[in-house]
């Protein structure tokens, strides 16, 4: 800020703030969309006629949300799985990641637990096997079967890791020589470290199973128990483009579309939670990792 | 707490009551070898002495069933409600002693889905309503019951009489080495007679005739396109509405490619004998330039391969389009909602213009919906088609009137079901006769009271100008789509009655190329055509006849017509 700006230095600025506005309208014309569908009338909502401003404005849609039982039931489900998702994905990444960072003097078979880890990124079930496992172990319609078969997202457990070797050794040998055994180590030590890397692991699994919607219609036998996103999947879902007739009761279900405000009012409120837990974590974004914790 | 199970004992032992009284009354007229609820206990131990269409069994029978549900369609029924707690499954258990379980459910979008998982895990119920696809490839592995003695000695003189409502002709078609192997539930094929629905306020705005050739048509359309029919002073219209399905399901170009004597996607019967696909002939080409031509006049929306069903209805909703191809329906959706948006809008349906004069319409032979087959490890297949049985009782005067909404009978969610083939006729009689005879209830109390009721509200709401209930358009659309004469179905019979028809003769399961490369095929036509009506050169479609052929038209050609030698019904 403090050097003088050239032509060409002020032309990237310009040309980088436009760019960067571009691509942020990009990502936010949608939701604003969305909300003004939702503000508006069924008429004028069904025409194709609001834009980004509402027309014939209420509250309609949003009234009778609060009282629609299959969108409150779902969002119930989605808290659960977010809340008990992500704590045992948290739990399991940080206890994994630990041992396995370290050196292989300290840990002689850590490789091979590693590759053992590691090939499941490459190599999966596939979609029926890991079915049949969920079913034949009894999870099939309970909540635990959208949580226990990610349980151990190696991805970001691979990350936990190389965060965990990037924090300076002093660290560990200090604490050691004062007698902390591995068990303080992990909790008094490396926890209170790696809160930046927590926050954004973490960030990525309360997104991650908010936002997952196809194991619930595989896993899930009743639509009671759908999570939020499988939900809404079901109202936005056209019908198959490639039927060449339909029937009366298809025709039926096409009349009853007609609710548009309240389906985009469902899927603005379904969005609406997960965009307001980015600004409690940006802090640790912007955070400096170990600064200023050991002198080189 | 304890008001509620009073009342609900109460409740239940009232429909134990009537439903008994209706089974006995409807054994009585058909089968009066029939055993009757009140002996029935004495032959406790013999099972099935003489078979009951309506009988209760005496212990009870689970069948396990799965289910693809769309919203219930009432407004008034319980909030949160779940398959499961559907009133007719309470009903069916107490009359019958069968006991539904859903080994799953979901919304209908997702139900191919699960439904092939189920099938590849071996996982599947014991009654199902499907596809004829998946007909076909349950029928390959074995694994459906004969259901030929069930069908026989179970399913009512009314079921049987529907189901024989065509000579057989269906039935067939779902047989197997003298086997029945499901019940099929099917329709008037004449539904899918094409019509071409025209705003009749913009013809008087412009003082126009309802196009009666394609050249007309295509003047008519301009003329939305140029002349301001909607009078507002600005240029927002244009002529015929086209989604990107141009053999689609709504606001496509079927009825356009029948104007030319052409219908791609279906096969025709040549001047040899032989049937030959109809979209790589001759006049399918025409039709393309022809689609071609209107795309660079404007006629057809510039966007149109970007747009769906659902964005076609944004459009004639919001009053830019006058002009659309379509079945009997669409007065019920989306006219009718430009009828309440716009109070001038009047929508009036046409026989499509041919190439001189009046065109004929595609229609199929057969209008297969869907099929009851019943799994062969399951003991009871007869139990499938009491259950049919049981669901017509339920569309009764007595049993409809008392199956309220709100007391969460959801009657889309009952499976299975099978529809009344001759529905929409005995709907279009029973109510232009009701409103010729001004009178206020229909006379008619059997199985298809509860079709023609709803019609019949409806048309003397619209008639009278009543919107207490239902709001104009909705009256409307009920009205022009069933009982006008001139509406939906009103023109369709007068088009049946005098044979303004060509029909697609295949009516077969897919063939086994079809189901190996029949997607990519359908990939194939549609994409070339959509290039062509955007401006590719017309011989792309030359290029594209002999791609096809060699891509596995020509096995599906040699299969259909091995098929058509044996098996059709000539």
């Amino acid at each position: 800020m403090f050097y003088k700006q050239s032509i060409n230095r002020k032309l990237f600025v310009w040309v980088n703030a436009a760019a960067l506005t571009f691509i942020t309208l990009i990502g936010i014309v949608p939701f604003i969309h969305l909300l003004a569908v939702s503000l508006s009338s069924n008429t004028a909502a069904m025409a194709g006629e609001v834009k980004l401003i509402p027309i014939g404005i209420t509250l309609d849609a949003y009234d009778y949300l609060i009282h629609k039982v299959e969108f409150l039931r779902s969002l119930v489900v989605s808290l659960k799985r977010v809340v008990l998702g992500t704590a045992i994905n948290m739990f399991l990444v940080f206890i994994t990641a630990y041992p396995l960072a370290k050196s292989t003097e300290q840990f002689r078979a850590r490789t091979a637990y590693v590759w053992f880890f590691a090939i499941t990124i490459f190599l999966g079930g596939g979609l029926i096997p890991t079915f049949i496992i969920v079913k034949e172990t009894g999870l099939i319609n309970s909540i635990w079967a959208l949580i226990l078969p990610g349980a151990l997202n190696v991805w970001n457990m691979i990350m936990m890791l190389n965060f965990f070797r990037g924090i300076p050794k002093e660290m560990e040998e200090a604490a050691t020589i004062d007698g902390a055994g591995h068990w303080v180590l992990l909790w008094k030590i490396y926890l209170p470290v790696s809160l930046p890397s927590i926050a954004t692991i973490g960030l990525f699994t309360v997104v991650g199973h908010w936002n997952s919607w196809f194991d619930g219609i595989l896993y899930m036998n009743s639509p009671e128990n759908y999570p939020l996103q499988t939900y809404l999947s079901t109202l936005i879902t056209a019908m198959n483009a490639q039927i060449q007739s339909i029937s009366v009761e298809q025709l039926k279900a096409l009349e009853n579309l007609s609710e548009k405000t309240l389906r985009t009012a469902q899927i603005f409120m379904g969005a609406l939670p997960i965009l307001m837990v980015y600004p409690f974590l940006q802090k640790y974004f912007i955070k400096g990792m170990t600064v200023g914790s050991v002198k080189e | 707490m304890i008001k509620k199970v009073v009342s609900s004992v109460l409740i239940s032992t009232l429909l134990a009551a009537s439903l008994a009284a209706c089974g006995s009354s409807n054994e009585n007229a058909s089968n009066s070898n029939a055993a009757t609820p009140t002996n029935q206990s004495h032959d406790a131990n013999e099972p099935a002495a003489a078979p009951d269409p309506l009988g209760k069994y005496e212990q009870p029978v689970t069948v396990t069933e799965v289910i693809g549900y769309r919203p219930p369609e009432d407004a008034g029924t319980p909030k949160g409600i779940t398959p499961e707690q559907n009133a007719y499954l309470k009903d069916l258990k107490e009359a019958m002693n069968i006991e539904i379980k859903y080994l799953w459910a979901v919304p209908s979008e997702q139900f191919e889905q699960k439904f092939s998982l189920a099938l590849a895990t071996g996982d599947l119920p014991d009654v199902m309503q499907v596809d004829t696809k998946t007909f076909e490839k349950l029928k390959k592995q074995d694994m459906l019951a004969d259901m030929t003695d069930a069908y026989n000695n179970y399913a009512t003189p009314e079921l049987k009489e529907w189901i024989e409502s065509d000579g057989g002709f269906t039935l067939k078609t779902v047989t197997s080495e003298g086997k029945i192997l499901g019940i099929p539930s099917f329709e008037d094929p004449y539904m899918s007679t094409q019509l071409i629905w025209i705003r009749k306020d913009w013809l008087k705005n412009l003082n126009l005739e309802a196009p009666k050739t394609i050249d007309e048509l295509e003047k008519v359309a301009e003329a939305f396109v140029n002349n301001d029919p909607d009078k507002n002073g600005k240029d927002d219209t244009y002529g015929i509405a086209m989604q990107k399905a141009l053999i689609g399901w709504g606001f496509d170009a079927r009825g356009l490619f029948n104007g030319f004597g052409s219908a791609p996607k279906s096969w025709l019967k040549g001047a040899d004998g032989k049937l030959a696909a109809g979209e790589i002939q001759p006049e399918a080409k025409e039709a393309l330039a022809k689609l071609q031509s209107w795309y660079q006049k404007g006629i057809i929306d510039q966007e149109f391969a970007l747009k769906d069903e659902t964005k076609m209805s944004e459009d004639i909703t919001a009053g830019k389009v006058g002009i659309t191809y379509g079945e009997w329906w669409v007065p019920n959706w989306p006219l009718n909602l430009n009828m309440d948006k716009d109070p001038n809008a009047e929508w009036e349906a046409y026989q499509i213009p041919g190439l001189n004069g009046p065109g004929k319409s595609l229609v199929g032979k057969l209008r297969l919906n869907s099929i009851t087959v019943v799994n062969k490890k399951f003991e009871h297949p007869e139990a499938a088609v009491k259950m049919i049985n049981f669901y017509n009782l339920m569309l009764n005067k007595e049993n409809f009137e008392k199956n309220k909404a709100e007391d969460g009978y959801v009657y889309n969610w009952f499976q299975p079901r099978i529809y009344q083939p001759n529905l929409f006729d005995v709907i279009y009689d029973e109510v232009n006769k009701a409103i010729a005879a001004n009178q206020d209830e229909i006379p008619v109390t059997d199985s298809s009271y509860r079709g023609i009721n709803d019609v019949f509200l409806a048309t003397k709401a619209f008639l009278a100008g009543d919107t207490s209930t239902r709001s104009k358009g909705t009256n409307w659309g009920l009205y022009a789509s069933r009982a006008a004469e001139n509406g939906g179905w009103g023109l369709t019979r007068k088009i049946r009655e005098s044979g303004q028809v060509f029909f697609n003769e295949f009516y077969g399961l897919p063939t086994p190329t079809q189901l190996d490369k029949g997607s990519q095929l359908d990939k194939l036509i549609d994409e070339t055509y959509i290039k062509i009506i955007m401006g590719d050169s017309l011989s792309e479609f030359d290029k594209f006849v002999s791609s096809w052929k060699k891509l596995g038209g020509d096995d599906i050609t040699n299969e259909v017509n091995e098929w058509y030698e044996k098996e059709a019904v000539k």
